[in-house]
């Protein structure tokens, strides 16, 4: 690949204005595909997850998944839009082996979710409403592996191979209305505008919404014009681009590319590109023909939806709060950095946490276990944290660490317990004899015993020299195998320094 | 969905020419012959005349119907149901590997 | 008494149930038959090699005590387009030679739950495209009242097996009257139910807003059964309508019966008045009309303008349906491969495959249909089909205000020689002028044999057509029909097919 002459970022803004637009396909999280019962799952053997209808089969027939539906309206209201009276399923035509019909449904002229707007805030702390054109329910395609050749890519390989597992899982289409006047911040608004979508579709539980899995796939738009004209320039549309930060360089890179033909007296061409990761890259895919007649018309084996006004009002009410909004609110009742609580977010733990601190554990523990120990544990054995531990579990840790009871050591052993099974902190602390001895009486027993071992140390700490208490206290923590409170000790040591 | 270019030459007069049916024929992915191609454009070309009177009507005010009648909201649970073993899935497959439905190279770009 | 090959479902039911026939005996007397005459008719792409087993355990279960069902121990044939476990199913085509589906059609899985037999799979218009059953893959199918003859297509397997004695019934598909012409054809009696009423799934989908499956058989009362055993909703199909439907049975025996007329206001078409109707067609039309207003009906003619245009708009939206149902055959999944030499691309083979497993009628209407889909074509061509659509439907909807029932012919003419259709594939369109409309309008229309035409002594078929959901009315209006023509002529016209079929074997 001859390599591309770009304009330098800052030049290519001086001269032009961009104009970006934005198509994110999320896979939702249904049991089932969206039309079709096969089971809709990731990671299975190839072509086990099927129906008839994943194949195109002869007689198979499609029906749609009600709880597709019933994301989809839910994540068109959490976009902002209007929820059609009346939307229809279309087939698009066009031959490709992962599609087992070679048609695809989708809703061509008639989208669930209309005219919508997503607020998202940059890292400036400005604020950007990204106008929504529409989101529509839409059915994946199957995966094709190329074989022969190199890389696994299509171009090259001697044969493909065909596995139809993700072939009708239910998707729907988020895509912008242009987003102009964005400048320098196209590549971060492109970013934010996605890991905004993920999070409103994490809040909704509609989605796995792991970019890497493809479970949320962007495609972006870039359109360059000089500076005060009108009319939009021609624009190239990066295909699948599915981590955050290759948007944001994907965006950038199109920018200097295109304002660097521009310069050069070139045109733009209208066509599909391809963002290749190790290179920071793009390459031409298929130019926009005639050939891309898709010859959409309404299928008649599928009904029109006309969600009734109550069931999209009933649906309206489960919505959680936006996102961004949401951030906001929890940054300033927590006392988070920003990146902490974006740590959290991207663990997917800000609903755990959230919820264990309006059991009146304090934001910072729930964090620091959740995010820690739990999480570690969680990352050992493949699992979700909020799989092996509940909010309320933790929170009975938690207090029997402020009230004393427990150390951080022993916390972690109680919670090992818990994740294992072996019953309530209370019982496990029984079982295993775990709790701080707060006896007095055996504490200046352990005391006593390092003392004759460190016989000076008194003195030191009537002389002034108060650390030298920290030998003492070493060693009866070793003594009494970690289960005494610290604090304690040195007060007792403190009091016999005294005497 | 709708468009106002005219890829076939078709759109003025009903018929259709010889290079327009190979067209619609690569667009259908049917490797036709010579004397197909005239025989399905004399046949089309008629077949076209006789359904000419249509386009009068494509500005009717009424409604373009695509089905007898109208159901709304025809959805099904969210559950498991008909679910293919492989064998089944791959019963009838003309050539198969590693589980999956070999075809050879594609030409045609990624979509 | 007569052979049992030439028994009535209904009659069969009855020794069946009161065990003076078993179901292998049964079985076995209609696999010997079709082993007869089938080398003539053509009847069957495939045979049931399972059959008798299936009639033993139905026996057994019977002699055990246990209620088998109406219709347990009839043998059935089903028409080549229901996907079957254990049989082929190639829906005519050569595309699909030796395909083995890994499910029923719930209307195969609903006649195997009720102990029917099914004996095969018949013959139709490849991918049923097609009025005579030529376009089939695999050779014609003959007229058993005429060799030289069509049967009638799609369905014309069927319906010929049911005219030849191979079967007392078949299940059928309907999309532009593929159920009903062939029955015209035969003199046997074909039903397309209201679109929804039957579940189309497992039905290799020609055109999927006007296709239905249905029932055939011999007589109205053997029709009405297998329409009560086959009707009924469906989830696997989206257009299935979730409703009660009354027994056609009944309706058909309260015909048969002698139930009255009186009042039924029956509608004749104007439009389908036409110089055109051979003479001996036209004239037991006009002796059927004149028996209803005899026996106290009421005929109004109704006034169809769009009636004319209906033809046009209905080739023009199953041409574009058929074109994208019909994109599946690719050659990756199922059916048949073509890999041509010195090519290695996966297009070269879809389309060499498609180019060699197509016959030129599916290969002309998938072309009609791309076309009529594409830019500049949709809004004009297509878009006026689907409002052409509209107006029938509404047309239908007016007059069904004004009558109960509409008559018509089922076809203008009797069965014609095989080889001699026109050339002219617009021509031979408009000899479905009658059928087609029922299935742009989704409304049950029922084909009955009225008599032979005097000049060739071929059946002529009328056709009763109700509005939706009105399928019961079109049974009883249809048997008491037939019971006029026994008593006209003294015996049911399938009873007069020729015995040309001499047991050749």
């Amino acid at each position: 690949m001859a390599k591309i002459k770009l304009m330098k970022y800052e030049e290519a803004l001086e001269s032009f204005e961009v104009v970006i637009g934005l198509e994110v396909h999320v896979e939702l999280n249904t049991t089932t595909k969206m039309f079709t019962t096969a089971p809709n799952a990731f990671g299975s053997e190839p072509n086990t997850n099927l129906t008839p209808a994943c194949l195109g089969l002869p007689g198979s027939l499609p029906v749609v998944n009600e709880q597709g539906v019933e994301h989809a309206i839910r994540l068109g209201l959490a976009l902002g839009c209007e929820i059609a009276e009346l939307s229809g399923f279309a087939r698009k035509n066009y031959f490709y082996p992962d599609l087992g019909k070679n048609y695809q449904i989708s809703q061509g002229d008639d989208p669930i979710a209309e005219n919508g707007s997503v607020e998202i805030e940059l890292a400036s702390g400005r604020v950007v409403h990204v106008p929504i054109e529409r989101a529509h329910i839409e059915e994946d395609a199957g995966k094709l592996n190329h074989m022969g050749g190199s890389s696994g890519r299509i171009h090259g390989s001697e044969y493909s191979l065909v596995d139809y597992n993700r072939a009708g899982v239910p998707l729907v289409e988020i895509v912008t209305e242009p987003i102009i006047g964005s400048a320098a911040e196209a590549p971060e608004i492109a970013a934010t505008y996605v890991s905004t979508i993920r999070d409103i579709v994490l809040g909704l539980d509609i989605s796995d919404a792991r970019m890497e899995r493809g479970n949320i796939r962007c495609d972006a738009n870039v359109s360059l014009r000089p500076h005060g004209t009108e009319k939009l320039g021609t624009r190239t549309e990066t295909k699948n681009v599915n981590s955050l930060r290759s948007i944001d360089r994907a965006v950038r890179f199109e920018i200097q590319r295109q304002a660097q033909i521009l310069a050069d007296g070139g045109e733009i061409v209208q066509e599909t590109r391809h963002w290749h990761e190790e290179t920071g890259e793009t390459s031409p895919g298929r130019p926009k023909s005639d050939a891309d007649d898709y010859r959409y018309f309404p299928d008649p084996d599928i009904q029109p939806l006309a969600p009734s006004r109550e069931y999209v009002e009933k649906l309206r009410q489960t919505l959680p709060e936006h996102p961004t909004l949401r951030r906001r609110r929890l940054r300033k009742e927590w006392g988070f950095q920003p990146l902490e609580l974006q740590d959290v977010v991207n663990a997917g733990l800000l609903d755990t946490i959230e919820e264990t601190t309006r059991i009146g554990v304090s934001p910072a523990a729930a964090r620091k276990w959740w995010m820690g120990e739990i999480a570690r544990i969680a990352n050992e054995r493949g699992d979700e944290p909020r799989h092996l531990i509940s909010p309320e579990q933790l929170a009975e840790v938690v207090t029997l660490i402020d009230e004393g009871t427990l150390n951080d050591k022993l916390a972690r052993e109680v919670i090992q317990g818990i994740i294992d099974g072996e019953g309530s902190a209370t019982e496990i602390i029984e079982k295993r004899s775990l709790a701080i001895v707060s006896d007095d009486g055996a504490l200046i027993q352990a005391i006593d015993k390092a003392l004759e071992a460190q016989p000076d140390v008194l003195d030191k700490i009537r002389d002034g020299k108060v650390q030298a208490a920290g030998a003492v206290i070493g060693a009866v923590m070793k003594e009494m195998r970690g289960q005494a409170d610290a604090a304690r000790v040195r007060e007792l040591i403190m009091e016999r320094a005294k005497q | 969905m709708s468009g106002n270019s005219a890829p076939y030459s078709g759109a003025e007069t009903a018929k259709l020419t010889t290079d327009d049916v190979r067209r619609i024929a690569h667009t259908a992915q049917i490797e036709i012959t010579d004397e197909e191609a005239s025989s399905l454009q004399r046949d089309l070309s008629a077949i076209l005349v006789g359904v000419e009177s249509l386009t009068e009507f494509a500005q009717l005010d009424v409604e373009a119907s695509v089905r007898p009648f109208a159901l709304t909201n025809v959805t099904r649970a969210d559950k498991p149901m008909d679910v293919l073993t492989r064998a089944e899935a791959l019963q009838n497959a003309p050539e198969v590997e590693d589980g999956m439905f070999k075809v050879s190279s594609i030409l045609g770009g990624e979509h | 008494m007569s052979e049992i090959f030439e028994l009535t479902a209904a009659e069969l039911s009855e020794k069946l149930e009161a065990k003076e026939l078993s179901a292998v005996e049964v079985t076995k007397a209609h696999l010997e038959r079709i082993a007869n005459v089938d080398q003539q008719v053509h009847a069957f792409l495939t045979l049931n090699e399972e059959a008798l087993a299936t009639a033993e355990a139905i026996d057994k279960a019977r002699a055990e005590g246990s209620h088998a069902g109406v219709l347990a121990g009839v043998p059935i044939a089903v028409k080549d387009v229901l996907v079957t476990q254990g049989m082929p199913t190639t829906a005519g085509s050569k595309i699909l030679e030796g395909y083995m589906s890994p499910f029923d059609a719930t209307v195969v899985e609903k006649i195997k739950k009720a102990n029917l037999v099914q004996l095969g799979k018949t013959n139709m218009d490849e991918f049923a495209m097609g009025a005579t059953t030529e376009t089939s893959a695999f050779g014609n199918t003959y007229n058993p009242w005429n060799l030289k003859t069509v049967p009638g297509g799609s369905g014309g397997g069927s319906a010929a097996a049911l005219a030849a004695f191979e079967t007392p019934l078949a299940l059928g598909s309907d999309t532009g009257g593929s159920i009903r012409q062939p029955a015209a054809l035969t003199g046997t009696v074909g039903m397309k139910p209201t679109y929804g009423g039957v579940s189309r799934y497992g039905s290799i989908a020609l055109a999927s807003s006007l296709d239905q499956i249905g029932p055939a058989a011999r007589t109205v009362l053997d029709t009405a059964l297998l329409h009560d055993l086959i009707a009924g909703y469906d989830p696997r199909d989206g257009v299935s309508i979730n409703t009660q439907w009354p027994s056609m049975a009944d309706a058909a025996r309260a015909g048969s019966t002698g139930a009255s007329l009186d009042g039924l206001r029956v509608g004749v078409i104007k439009q389908l008045d036409s110089n055109e109707i051979q003479n001996g067609v036209k004239s037991r039309f006009e002796e059927t009309v004149a028996w209803l207003t005899k026996n106290g009906a009421e005929v109004i003619e109704v006034e169809m303008p769009s009636i004319e245009l209906a033809v046009q708009a209905y080739y023009v939206i199953l041409a574009a349906e058929a074109s994208s149902n019909l994109s599946k055959f690719d050659s990756v999944r199922f059916g048949l491969r073509v890999t041509p030499e010195n090519t290695t691309s996966f297009e070269d083979v879809m389309s060499a495959t498609r180019g060699a497993g197509f016959g030129a009628e599916v290969k002309r209407r998938i072309l009609l249909g791309i076309h009529v889909l594409s830019k500049g074509q949709y809004d004009t061509i297509f878009t006026g089909a689907q409002k052409v659509r509209t107006l029938v439907i509404n047309e239908f909807q007016k007059a069904f205000e004004e009558v109960d029932i509409i008559a018509s012919l089922t076809g203008p003419e009797t069965a014609w020689n095989i080889e001699q259709s026109s050339d002219n594939p617009m021509r031979n369109y408009l000899k479905d002028g009658a059928t087609i409309p029922a299935n742009l309008a989704g409304l049950p229309a029922l084909s009955l044999p009225i008599g032979l035409a005097d000049e060739d002594q071929m059946p002529v078929g009328l056709q009763l057509l109700g509005a939706a959901k009105n399928d019961d009315l079109l049974y009883k209006t249809g048997a008491a029909l037939e019971q006029m023509v026994i008593d006209r002529d003294g015996s049911a016209v399938w009873r007069r097919v020729p015995t040309t079929l001499e047991e050749t074997r």
